[in-house]
């Protein structure tokens, strides 16, 4: 099988003016990559080959580079920071566009409500049994937020998953993961629009009520 | 170690290292003797796993094109390329290149080398197009496929060098009884019975 590259105009006209004619074409990558375990993406880190410079999550094995956002994509960030910081309660932390680790990823999703102080992961990153909410902003990345991500924070049961999806304007609510060992999924599905409200539920709680439309750009 | 099961392919955006990034993984031990990996278009890809006849078609053409090597000249088995053009660092199955005098420290590169073979079987058949397309890149001028399934050799000539499409203009086929001429440099060392590397 022979993965041609497609005729994506616009995207090759970008690379042509930013970079000469030697690099490759971009395309969707048809290698099997090489994928690293967390530790190894640990060591890359500590030996500095992987920098600050360098915006880019494991995700089940793979680096892949974090898109640049655009500004719908931010104002949401804000407006949902504010909603969620009102109702976040006594003993948890809210944590933006910070790592976290579950056995094959380290992703940086866009919110994490995590337990505890800061100072309780002064030596490794939030996962599984700290985290109580995840919350991805999407509009570009949303396919991918709807699968793969929300995949593999199913396989690492984390107990709420939220997509606030600016381009068909809902706020989508994954719970209860479960199934089995390998292919553990979210077994409930929620929808909310505007003129609804987004329970926030934490540790089994429902602690607030968020309105959908103080999440999306007006 | 968590084992990853899964043969899907890899996310859009799966970030690309550049030749230099590559080395210094290698060195920092971040990429190992055990991995057994080449770096294609800024990707570090796994190798594919090889069955017999695809090593001993190497062998065969091993030992047909050795005699017909002035001094000076070497023949490198699944060794690495450097191919900087594309931020590439393949092993291919065969390579002849000059002899080692001022490669100290370094891979052999386009301009050390004559020919590139790679052996073709079913599990390599996407990999084969892509990889032609590295060496086209790179300038180097004569790439040979030794497919097996077909049991035919494809000879490519006149590689675009660096451009966003490269390629080889000239596509011969060689099959049966027909005589692939080798030649380094534009001399014709002599030629091999495109049969003589196929499984009898």
């Amino acid at each position: 099988m022979t993965i041609k590259p497609q005729p994506v105009k616009s995207h090759a006209r970008i690379t042509r003016a930013t970079k000469p004619a030697v690099r490759p074409a971009p395309e969707v990558c048809a290698y099997p990559v090489r994928r690293f375990t967390v530790d190894e993406y640990h060591r890359m880190i500590d030996a500095g080959i992987l920098g600050e410079d360098d915006r880019v999550e494991l995700i089940n094995g793979w680096i892949i580079a974090t898109m640049p956002k655009n500004p719908p994509h931010e104002v949401t960030m804000r407006r949902t920071e504010l909603q969620l910081r009102e109702v976040i309660p006594e003993g948890w932390w809210l944590d933006i566009r910070k790592q976290i680790t579950t056995s094959v990823s380290e992703p940086e999703p866009d919110f994490t409500v995590v337990v505890g102080n800061p100072d309780r992961y002064a030596n490794r990153h939030p996962g599984y049994g700290d985290i109580a909410l995840v919350v991805e902003v999407a509009d570009t990345s949303v396919i991918f937020d709807q699968t793969t991500r929300r995949d593999l924070y199913a396989q690492t049961r984390l107990p709420i998953y939220w997509i606030v999806n600016i381009a068909d304007r809902q706020v989508e609510v994954y719970a209860d993961p479960g199934g089995p060992a390998r292919k553990r999924l979210y077994r409930s599905t929620t929808i909310f629009v505007p003129g609804q409200q987004v329970p926030v539920v934490i540790d089994g709680r429902t602690v607030g009520q968020v309105p959908v439309s103080s999440l999306l750009p007006a | 170690m968590s084992v990853v099961v899964s043969s899907s392919l890899p996310p859009p955006d799966t970030r690309r290292w550049t030749l230099d990034e590559y080395h210094r993984l290698i060195r920092g031990g971040n990429l190992t003797e055990d991995d057994s990996v080449e770096l294609l278009e800024g990707w570090i890809v796994s190798k594919m796993s090889r069955n017999a006849d695809h090593d001993l078609a190497i062998e065969d053409l091993e030992d047909a094109l050795r005699p017909m090597l002035p001094a000076g000249f070497r023949i490198r088995v699944q060794c690495a390329l450097t191919v900087a053009s594309s931020e590439s660092e393949p092993a291919p199955d065969l390579i002849v290149c000059t002899s080692q005098d001022g490669r100290r420290g370094r891979h052999p590169e386009p301009g050390d080398t004559s020919l590139v073979v790679e052996v073709a079987d079913s599990s390599l058949r996407g990999d084969r197009g892509r990889k032609l397309r590295i060496y086209a890149n790179g300038g180097i001028p004569v790439h040979w496929i030794v497919n097996l399934n077909d049991r035919q050799v494809e000879v490519y000539t006149d590689p675009t060098g660096p451009s966003p499409r490269p390629k080889y203009r000239s596509k011969q086929i060689y099959r049966n009884g027909s005589k692939i001429p080798v030649s380094l440099n534009d001399d014709e060392l002599g030629t091999i019975v495109a049969k003589s590397i196929f499984p009898k």
